[in-house]
């Protein structure tokens, strides 16, 4: 609760936060050719 | 949606189509059996905006009025080894399951492809027909928009441009590891 608190009012940002700024989600080209049966 | 994941012989084939006349001498190292293809936009965009702030949380940000991210002793080569690294690091963060894991979980992997199709890139960038200027950067295999076929893109990592190389600097490549 006091964690919620402190992000609110100061921006505080936990390690996570950090993280997910750093390390987003790759993208990848989507795979269209024919799969082999 | 399952991401497209092509084979260390597709992706040196994609190399050998884009460069006339390839040099024997080169050595090119591709390190991984499968490589995922990221989608390029993304690349140029998101994944090099957060580069940067990565490299500043490393403390290699630059200073005021500075350009650039190279300095005498973490040139070019460093900065394009570490944009690699970088890439294979988000590659990891995004499909994070083990075979196992993600063989039983609920929640999969985007991609099982065990590297990412990026490489980095030494090469003469002079344009001056007595002189040598070498250079390294980076190379992404990936569809351009519209286009089925896969492509090189060349990536100049210390401002996130895309190059376009001519056909002698492209020849020059010596090394070249993915």
């Amino acid at each position: 609760m006091v964690r919620k608190i402190l992000k609110k009012l100061f921006k505080f940002k936990e390690l996570e936060d950090y993280q997910q700024e750093l390390y987003p989600k790759l993208k990848y080209v989507e795979d269209l050719r024919k799969k082999k049966k | 949606m399952s991401a497209l994941s092509i084979t260390a012989e597709e992706l040196l084939d994609t190399l050998y189509k884009d460069i006339d006349d390839f040099s024997l001498d080169a050595g090119y190292y591709l390190t991984d059996s499968t490589y995922a293809v990221p989608e390029l936009t993304h690349m140029m965009t998101q994944v090099y905006d957060s580069f940067t702030k990565w490299l500043k949380f490393l403390g290699l940000d630059r200073k005021t009025g500075q350009k650039q991210f190279w300095k005498r002793k973490f040139d070019c080569e460093n900065l394009a080894s570490l944009y690699k690294s970088y890439c294979d690091l988000l590659h990891y963060k995004t499909n994070p399951l083990s075979f196992e894991e993600n063989f039983k979980a609920k929640k999969k992997n985007k991609s099982d492809s065990e590297g990412l199709a990026i490489g980095t890139i030494w090469y003469d960038n002079s344009t001056a027909p007595n002189s040598k200027n070498l250079h390294a950067i980076n190379a992404i295999i990936t569809q351009k928009p519209g286009l089925e076929k896969l492509s090189v893109i060349y990536i100049e990592p210390n401002n996130g441009s895309q190059l376009s190389l001519t056909k002698k600097q492209k020849e020059s490549i010596w090394y070249a590891k993915f």
